[in-house]
């Protein structure tokens, strides 16, 4: 019996609690990468050692298909999995997960293969490949370089599982919508309904006043939270990440034209680049704890 | 390996390095460590090399066991500054010194330094050489440093070393000894690794013998070679591809041999239900991101059969077709999905939609700039004779229309397909697979009932699509190609974005070639000049700037990027120089090549080539002298000497001849009338007087009459065919 696709994710968290990750929660904000997850986002900063592991839902407006193309989707979740400094068996310990998985790595024809990511609008770079499983790509694997405009080291790697992709690849099925949730629900009962109307929302309803006028808000909102005395960094962030979201919709609206287009991505890498640094001061501030006699991550055991 | 010499191998283990990055790396990494070797006066007698995805390796045979000793003779301080009293001075202390040699071994030799002869003092000693363990030792980082990677990384904790991926493995063998080296944390070893999951134990290797390395890894799953690896793809593939077949997915077979340690080809099968997709569709779904090798249906006159030939990193497993059939089958599905709902939306309702996709920040987007790419594409029909002067487009800006214009068929083509050619990039299709814009374009137009023509040029637009591809077959192709490269290339200067040494974000010089090309090979006989005049004038006014220096700029690199292809094509330089340098029009690419060829046979005559030199000779005495003088102030009533008379008719007597030649484009023709009649008089005319003249005469009227003749010698082949004082080649 393949795995459910619940019982995926309970794997991949137990997995990963075992290697010392501390199993952290989704976000409660709408963003388009597990990235953006201050969990993954801010903890890529500075000294501090870091290993987190969380399900992120990522909403990708554009790519919402009113539920009729069987693998695109204007929510789906990713498994993310990050730790800092990147240890030297990143990629055994990767193996080691799909094992978990019930992937024999020997049988298959397991790769790596070159794709570097960006993510622009927040000023992230890194290096490193998507990762083939007889030729589907299931998952992301990458070293930051950079993140928030900022160098980074330590250097944290990064795994993003795409959780469907896995689970279609371990069920044998087709279309995303037919993958089986738990024993008799399938992931089509739980997302058909919100992925038509998520895309109609997105495509045809979306108020596009309102759209802009919130990012205007929230801009103004995490620039005032940064230049506090004391920056209030993590309320700031949800503020960055609101405008992102709202940027995302727009677009999906076709309500920004090519020469607001850059402009809109301007003023969310510069808010994002101001909580990177406020980031770093403010851990500076605290004197680092998580560095505090810790050769072993905060993680649990 | 002898006695007296021993080997060098190096291998250098790391997470999986880019397949594009490998043959340079592999290059590079042989390369400084030959280098490096024989700079060290331990050159190699063998070199070889192997790279994998997971593996750089370098093998030097041969190598002596230590350095040789040097022998070091040096001078030092003069006699006098050496000795004071009989007694060594510090000078003379400090020298013996640094030579490593006791003060009294130190011998005065006399010296001439200059026009002076002193007596100085002498040393000499003996270096040791140094064992090649230690020299290697010390070597080994800068090899690995001086790897070219096109993109690198940094994982080291407060380290700035870099490599394309994680090193995670250094094997440094000398004979049997490890060499003590370490890099970016990892130190160097004896045991190697094969393939990641068939053999993943540790190879401890006995010595650095490259055969045993080889065969233990083969063992292991790993073909060390990648030449090896592309024979065995390239093997398994050629019963399905066929030779032709073969050569054209060579590229493809590259990669495919840098992304695997073991190759395996299988063939897998897909749903003929997909069939229905244009085949370049499927092809692209299966090259474009699986690297699978489109397969052709035996006798069936060349169409695609449903299958597939993939390559696998191991051996053959029937889980493993069955996963790459699914991926493919979801990549048809989701291609078919697009091709149908592209459909939906014409072409030409997608025009509007080009305004959300960007060209250059400061000019706008695509739709912005469809009216300049209209204009310039019925320019360059009228500069081809395509189309007559007072053609017009039926007109300008974005709306279509289809009423046949006045010039005919040809400016409805290009203003039809000036509209649309772009429109392709809002389509599904285009944005799954990029590499299809302006091949999805003409299917769709096609499909639409857009006419073949104007099809056919929304494809060739994009022609040629990298150095040496193919170029646009029909009239409209060509021009439509023609006007898109040229919007590019003068918004590039416009905007500051003019291709560096480095930097060529909108890929100038690709563009600059492609209308080169286009203009020599489809034979177009006009001049860039008035194409790129047509675009800088098309520019909106807050782009364009200084619109004549921008034209200035833009016809230089041209000129420029021309004069680097007739060289590459066998023109001297200095001929071509010289061409470049004359013509009625030097921007006709057609008319500089037949005047470089024309030349280039000249040259070959004995007669012509003693004219370089006398031409050259009228440039460097006109050009000091001849300010103010102008080639027409010829008197030749005042005419005294009979040198100058006699040169004077020779070019009044061929004056019309050669210009006749010039004007039919005879220019091998034009050169010998030209040199018929004037390299005689030209020489006689710079002989020593009395038999020449001495043209720097003291009497005004006399010197300017002589110059201004001098003027028209040069003059008269640089005014249509070539300068043929640039034609000297350089001493």
């Amino acid at each position: 019996m393949a795995l459910s696709f619940q019982e995926i994710v309970l794997e991949l968290q137990r997995y990963w609690s075992r290697q010392g990750c501390l199993v952290v929660q989704p976000y409660d904000a709408p963003k388009g990468a597990g990235t953006l997850n201050p969990h993954t986002f801010l903890r890529a900063l500075g000294p501090e050692p870091w290993r987190a592991a969380y399900v992120e839902p990522s909403r990708r407006p554009t790519d919402g298909r009113y539920g009729e193309n069987p693998f695109r989707l204007q929510h789906y979740y990713q498994f993310q999995c990050v730790v800092k400094p990147a240890p030297a068996d990143a990629q055994a310990l990767y193996e080691g997960s799909l094992r978990a998985l019930g992937i024999d790595v020997v049988k298959h024809d397991l790769r790596y293969v070159e794709d570097d990511w960006e993510q622009a609008t927040f000023g992230c770079a890194g290096l490193g490949w998507e990762v083939w499983l007889d030729g589907m790509e299931v998952s992301q694997f990458t070293y930051f370089q950079q993140v928030g405009g900022l160098e980074v080291d330590p250097i944290t790697f990064e795994i993003t599982y795409g959780l469907e992709r896995l689970a279609m690849f371990i069920q044998g099925k087709a279309s995303v919508f037919e993958l089986e949730w738990a024993p008799g629900v399938t992931y089509g009962d739980v997302h058909l309904e919100t992925e038509r109307q998520g895309s109609r929302y997105h495509f045809e309803e979306a108020c596009v006043d309102t759209l802009a006028r919130r990012f205007e808000e929230d801009q103004g909102e995490a620039f005032r939270l940064l230049i506090l005395e004391h920056p209030l960094v993590y309320a700031a962030y949800d503020h960055v990440l609101a405008c992102s979201h709202a940027f995302n919709v727009l677009q999906a609206r076709g309500a920004i034209s090519v020469a607001q287009r850059q402009v809109y991505v301007n003023r969310i890498r510069n808010l994002a680049q101001r909580t990177a640094e406020a980031f770093v001061r403010h851990r500076e501030d605290l004197g680092h704890p998580l560095l505090r006699g810790a050769a072993e991550p905060a993680g649990v055991a | 390996m002898s006695e007296q010499t021993v080997d060098l191998l190096l291998e250098l283990g790391a997470e999986e390095i880019p397949a594009r990055f490998l043959a340079d790396a592999e290059a590079g990494l042989a390369r400084a460590v030959e280098e490096g070797l024989r700079a060290a006066g331990l050159a190699p007698a063998t070199l070889r090399s192997g790279a994998t995805p997971r593996r750089l390796a370098v093998w030097a045979g041969g190598l002596p066991r230590r350095q040789a000793d040097q022998a070091e003779e040096r001078t030092g301080p003069a006699e006098a500054a050496a000795y004071a009293g009989g007694a060594p001075t510090q000078a003379a202390l400090k020298f013996a010194e640094s030579m490593g040699v006791p003060v009294d071994a130190l011998e005065l030799r006399e010296v001439t330094k200059g026009k002076k002869t002193a007596r100085y003092l002498w040393a000499r000693r003996v270096v040791p050489g140094r064992p090649t363990l230690e020299v290697v030792a010390e070597l080994l980082p800068r090899w690995i440093e001086a790897i070219p990677w096109k993109k690198s990384m940094r994982w080291v904790p407060g380290s700035k070393a870099r490599f394309a991926r994680p090193l995670r493995r250094i094997v440094a063998l000398l004979g049997g000894e490890v060499v003590p080296a370490a890099w970016a944390g990892v130190t160097a070893g004896r045991a190697t690794q094969g393939h990641r999951f068939l053999a993943p134990d540790a190879l401890e290797l006995a010595d650095a013998s490259w055969e045993a390395y080889v065969a233990r890894l083969r063992a292991a799953h790993v073909v060390v070679d990648p030449a090896a690896r592309r024979a065995a793809i390239e093997d398994a593939l050629s019963p399905h591809l066929g030779p032709a077949g073969l050569e054209r997915r060579r590229a493809l077979v590259d990669e495919v041999a840098g992304l695997v340690e073991e190759p395996l080809v299988d063939v897998g099968a897909f749903d003929p239900r997909y069939l229905r997709l244009p085949r370049i569709v499927i092809e692209e779904a299966m090259t474009g991101h699986q690297r699978f090798f489109p397969l052709e249906a035996p006798g069936a006159g060349g169409a695609l059969a449903p299958r597939f030939a993939y390559v696998a990193n191991r051996p053959f497993d029937p889980v493993i077709r069955q996963g790459n059939e699914r991926v493919l089958a979801a990549r048809l599905d989701d291609a078919l999905f697009f091709f149908e709902l592209d459909q939906k939306t014409p072409l030409d309702q997608r025009i509007d939609r080009l305004d959300e996709v960007v060209f250059m920040q400061e000019l706008g987007s695509y739709k912005a700039r469809i009216a300049r790419v209209d204009g310039l594409a019925l320019e360059a029909a009228k500069a081809a004779g395509f189309a007559p002067e007072d053609a017009e487009s039926p007109r300008s800006g974005t709306r279509i229309t289809r009423s046949l214009p006045r010039g005919g068929a040809l400016p409805l083509h290009l203003h039809l397909a000036a509209q649309l050619a772009r429109t392709d990039l809002t389509t599904e299709v285009v944005q799954e697979m990029p590499a299809l814009q302006g091949e999805m374009g003409a299917i769709y137009a096609r499909l639409q009932g857009q006419p073949d023509e104007v099809a056919d040029a929304i494809r060739e637009a994009w022609l040629p699509r990298g150095e040496g591809g193919a170029l646009p077959e029909t009239r409209a192709g060509m021009c439509l190609a023609l006007a898109d490269r040229l919007d590019t290339i003068v918004c590039a200067f416009a905007t500051g974005r003019a291709p560096t040494g480095s930097k060529d974000p909108f890929m100038v010089r690709r563009s600059v070639l492609g209308v080169l090309r286009i203009l020599r090979e489809r034979g177009l006989d006009l001049g860039y000049g008035r194409l790129v005049r047509a675009a800088v004038a098309a520019l909106p006014d807050g782009v364009a700037g200084d619109r004549a220096a921008l034209e200035r700029q833009a016809l230089d690199y041209f000129r420029e990027r021309l004069a680097v292809m007739m060289v590459e094509g066998g023109g001297r330089h200095e001929l071509v120089r010289a061409v470049l340098g004359a013509g009625r029009d030097p921007t006709n690419v057609l008319d500089a090549w037949a005047r470089l060829d024309a030349l280039q046979t000249l040259g070959d005559d004995p007669g012509f080539g003693r004219l370089f030199e006398l031409v050259e000779r009228t440039r460097n005495i006109t050009q000091k002298n001849a300010q103010g003088v102008d080639a027409g102030d010829v008197d030749a009533g005042a005419l005294e000497h009979p040198a100058e008379r006699a040169l004077w008719a020779a070019l009044e007597g061929c004056r019309d001849d050669v210009r006749g030649h010039v004007a039919a484009r005879r220019y091998v023709e034009a050169g010998r009338a030209y040199a018929a009649a004037l390299a005689g008089p030209v020489h006689t005319f710079f002989e020593p007087a009395p038999a020449g003249v001495f043209v720097m005469d003291e009497d005004a009227r006399r010197r300017t009459n002589r110059l201004a003749l001098l003027l028209q010698v040069r003059a008269l082949l640089a005014e249509g065919f070539a300068d043929l004082a640039e034609a000297r080649p350089a001493k």
